[in-house]
């Protein structure tokens, strides 16, 4: 049923993925292949670190894997639940000295996995670190906002990094949209005096 | 800054998009190996893992090959060849295999069997006094979890195969059990002869993942499968009579007369230097098949897998089992007819990488499907010709056999999805297509009935289109209907009506649409030009309901001459508390899910004259009240799964009982229990609330899961 390969698969076809994937290895294969870039890429830009954002990633997914039979698709697209974990994960990461981890990518590799893949995660991390480098105007700003309280960090980095519809930002943040409107004022204006 | 150029810099801040590819593999093996799916997707899994193993294995031991990019697509006869020698095989396989990314969404490998020339079997009349298993060809069974003779009803439960008395229902009981080691996959009967497919998957040992532990090369453990033919004359008593083995995943299966064919699949590896060859186990012997016998095509592909066909003659256990062995690439779809095998393999997927890693992109990826034709006559297997045609073929009804020609309905997926049907004669070469139908949308449902072809696409709406392939050098559109909803089955009613089961929709833009309740439709295609839904469609429950004849045509029970159409349904409702007015002023949203409510079987009277008519409901699901109540309904052993007739009783079937009724008003007469293992309500952890985030949206309540049930 399942051999459909669009690039974009379309909302009503991902409904039926999700319900499958919490059973179906495969269904839960093609969200992730779905999903995996656009989380890493906002945990990415949230954090402005890979390290972090490697096991941000893997600590996100993993507990949607757990808490997928608690999906429902009501008010909340899958998109915006992965979002919304990914979310609570970075403050977490945040506010903790020492963010606990389920597992780590070191502990991926020791388990063999590593060599099913073509690739070198110490070259790979070493080429994407310099890639990051390259990005300064993003950086020096990332920085800034990191100081932001969480709450304006996470309003900025959807809206502008991520380009999510305030709708969206909402249903992420579990918000209303004018709360978000607000939000998303007052963290411009805060960042805009820090500039 | 000016806050709206302050905006406007953000707005146009160039973010870094960085991708760590090993992380995204190293963190999916992870996922999927997690202890998540091991208990009820552990068949599958196997199944998905053992080419990827192969692949890698590959790999690893014969390094990376830059993956050509090929040329542009052409159509026709590929070469077919024999290897000659072992070393030649060694070296076919170690310079063809270049590295190819295994396609998850890709993965379910199965090769659909279907039959050809032969008549429809929707068509053929029935003349037993019972049912039989809902297959595409006349005269080609296809194994299935349940199968009547009309006096026993012989069915599968996990590694068990049962044998109950049905008839007369009265007296009906559980005769015999069969326990096997592995999974049972499906069952033929013939006559006496029982027929059990079973499939042994290895245990894995990190689908526990203990603690980190050194690093090892994954070993690869090969699935078995064994085909057990049992002396069913005592149904007290069944009697293995003979029992073939061989390595590798099954494909699919069918029956003609009195030869089963098995297609297995198994991937080609290389370990201590040496590739592995096909091996079939009759009793205690076990024969290598040897590299001179094994055939190959000119079709490149990123790496091999070996496709055996074998034949084994139910009613002569002296005769030894005979068999085919084809080297070719990846996945694979299959059709089989009464004289010929279609072997249909996807040759490329999205996900291919380029060289060094990247992944290829949709627009570059020219899916492309080769065919191979395997002439079959009882015991005698001859793989006669391949070819390739653009695009990938959705399952076994999109692939028919009639009057001397093939044809294939495809959609080649990309930038736009576009649709395609393909005649081809008997060497495989195209004579005739159709192309580029329906842009943008993907076929849903197809079913060839004789010199017509019918075709549902769909992105927010859903055509069917009645196509003529009278011609084999000129397919041509005869008309076209638009309706709300789509069908993912079609099934023949009589010559000029179609009956369509899928789901209804609700269109929320131009290339969107929420699904909603299951939907049945009859369209009359008398007038070809100008096909008609017959009255309005019958709806089964809101969004959430489905039902197994979606995906598996084997979950229907149709017979013309009794106006009879039974189908195992689970549904939903929705909740309209939850949607106050004063959050949704405009009503229930398109996108509520419903909870499930009610599983069982709906049986209809169906008429052209009359339409569709609910003659009644069946569940097992009774007397439970408890909080997870809902849950009984999905995936529980109480779940009506099939459902036959003989004579004028009706049988619904789930995995804890079969239930009796009368045909003619659906009064109860009687049911038997079957051994099935207990069962508990879903996998809640022990004690998990819901409360836990997310919460907002995702999930209503914060109350606590029923626990300890684990």
């Amino acid at each position: 049923m399942l051999v459909f390969l669009l690039a974009d698969m379309d909302l009503s076809e991902e409904e039926e993925l999700v319900k499958r994937a919490q059973r179906d290895r495969d269904a839960f294969a093609r969200l992730y292949d779905q999903y995996y870039p656009r989380i890493f890429g906002y945990v990415l830009r949230r954090s402005a670190n890979l390290e972090a954002a490697q096991d941000i990633t893997s600590e996100t997914f993993l507990k949607a894997l757990g808490k997928l039979w608690q999906f429902q698709w009501r008010n909340v697209s899958f998109s915006s639940w992965l979002y919304k974990i990914a979310t609570n994960e970075i403050n977490q990461y945040f506010r903790k000295a020492e963010y606990k981890k389920s597992v780590s990518l070191e502990e991926l590799q020791e388990r063999g996995f590593e060599l099913l893949s073509p690739h070198d995660p110490e070259n790979e991390l070493i080429e994407a670190q310099e890639k990051l480098k390259q990005h300064q105007d993003f950086l020096e700003i990332q920085g800034k906002i990191a100081r932001l309280p969480a709450k304006y960090q996470e309003v900025i980095a959807l809206r502008f990094f991520e380009k999510r519809q305030i709708k969206e930002i909402a249903e992420i943040l579990g918000k209303r949209e004018g709360t978000i409107k607000s939000l998303l004022h007052r963290a411009v204006e805060k960042l805009r005096e820090m500039d | 800054m000016k806050y709206e150029d302050f905006i406007k810099k953000l707005e146009n801040l160039r973010t870094p998009d960085i991708e760590l590819p090993g992380h995204r593999q190293a963190l999916k093996m992870f996922l999927l190996n997690s202890g998540r799916f091991k208990e009820r997707t552990i068949m599958n899994w196997a199944k998905v893992l053992a080419p990827i193993t192969a692949a890698v294995l590959l790999i690893t031991m014969v390094g990376f090959f830059a993956a050509d990019v090929q040329g542009p697509l052409y159509l026709g006869e590929n070469q077919i060849s024999k290897f000659t020698s072992y070393g030649e095989l060694q070296e076919f396989v170690k310079t063809n295999a270049g590295y190819k990314q295994f396609s998850w969404g890709f993965s379910r490998g199965d090769v659909f069997l279907a039959a050809g020339g032969a008549e429809n079997a929707d068509l053929a009349p029935t003349v037993s006094g019972h049912s039989t298993t809902n297959i595409q060809v006349a005269g080609v069974d296809e194994a299935d979890i349940v199968k009547t003779d009309g006096e026993y009803i012989y069915l599968v439960s996990g590694n068990k195969t049962i044998i109950v008395q049905a008839y007369p229902p009265e007296q009906a009981r559980v005769l015999s059990e069969i326990e096997l080691e592995g999974r049972v996959i499906g069952i033929f009967i013939n006559g006496d002869r029982l027929v059990v497919l079973e499939e042994e998957v290895p245990y894995y040992p990190y689908y526990d993942l203990p603690s980190p532990v050194e690093k090892f090369y994954m070993p690869y453990i090969s699935p078995k499968m064994y085909i057990k033919v049992y002396d069913v004359s005592d149904r007290e008593n069944p009697q293995l009579q003979r029992e073939l083995s061989t390595n590798g995943q099954y494909v699919s299966s069918r029956m003609i007369v009195d030869y089963v064919y098995v297609v297995v699949n198994e991937p080609v590896y290389e370990q201590d230097d040496e590739i592995n060859l096909p091996k079939i186990g009759s009793g205690s012997n076990e024969t290598e098949i040897p590299a001179t016998d094994i055939y190959y095509s000119n079709v490149t592909d990123y790496y091999y897998m070996y496709t055996t066909i074998i034949a084994i003659n139910t009613q002569n256990d002296a005769q030894e089992p005979t068999s085919e062995t084809i080297l070719l690439g990846a996945s694979s779809n299959l059709y089989v007819s009464a004289d010929n095998v279609y072997l249909t393999f996807p040759v490329w997927g999205p996900d291919v990488l380029e060289p060094g890693g990247v992944i290829r992109s949709p627009e570059r990826s020219s899916e492309r499907t080769s065919i191979h034709r395997i002439q079959i006559d009882g015991a005698e297997l001859d793989y006669v010709a391949s070819g390739e045609i653009p695009g990938m073929v959705l399952n076994q009804f999109s692939m028919d056999e009639y009057d001397g020609y093939f044809r294939v309905a495809t959609t080649t997926h990309g930038e736009k999805a576009l649709n395609n049907v393909y005649v081809l004669n008997m060497a495989l070469n195209v004579t005739g297509s159709l192309e580029n139908l329906a842009p943008g949308e993907t076929i849903y449902s197809a079913r060839f009935v004789g010199g017509r072809c019918y075709v549902v696409t769909f992105r927010n709406i859903d055509p069917l289109f009645v196509i003529d392939l009278s011609d084999p050098e000129a397919p041509r559109i005869l008309g076209e209907l638009k309706i709300t909803g789509y069908s993912s089955y079609l099934h023949p009613y009589d010559e000029t009506h179609i009956i369509g089961i899928g789901k209804e929709t609700v269109a929320e833009s131009e290339d969107f649409a929420w699904y909603q309740g299951v939907k049945i439709s009859l369209f009359d295609v008398s007038d070809f030009n100008n096909p008609r839904e017959i009255g309005d469609p019958y709806v089964i429950g809101e969004r959430g309901t489905d039902s197994p004849v979606l995906w598996d045509h084997k979950a229907f029970l149709f017979d013309k001459s009794k106006n009879l159409m039974v189908i195992p349904v689970l549904e939903a409702k929705i909740n309209a508390t939850q949607y106050p007015a004063t959050e949704y002023p405009e009503g229930v949203p398109s996108l509520a899910y419903g909870q499930p409510v009610w599983q069982g079987a709906y049986v209809f009277d169906i008429s052209i004259d009359n339409g569709l008519q609910l003659r009644g409901k069946i569940t097992h699901v009774e007397n439970i009240t408890s909080p997870e109540q809902g849950y009984y309904y999905y995936y529980s052993p109480f779940a009506v799964e099939r459902s036959l007739y003989i004579d004028n009783v009706l049988y619904t079937i789930s995995q804890a009982k079969i239930k009796m009724n009368s045909l003619e008003n659906l009064d109860y007469i009687n049911e038997v229990e079957l051994p099935h293992p207990t069962w508990i309500p879903y996998d809640y952890p022990p004690g998990v609330t819901r409360s836990e985030e997310p919460s907002t949206g995702a999930e209503p309540g914060g109350e606590t899961i029923p626990g300890g049930q684990i």
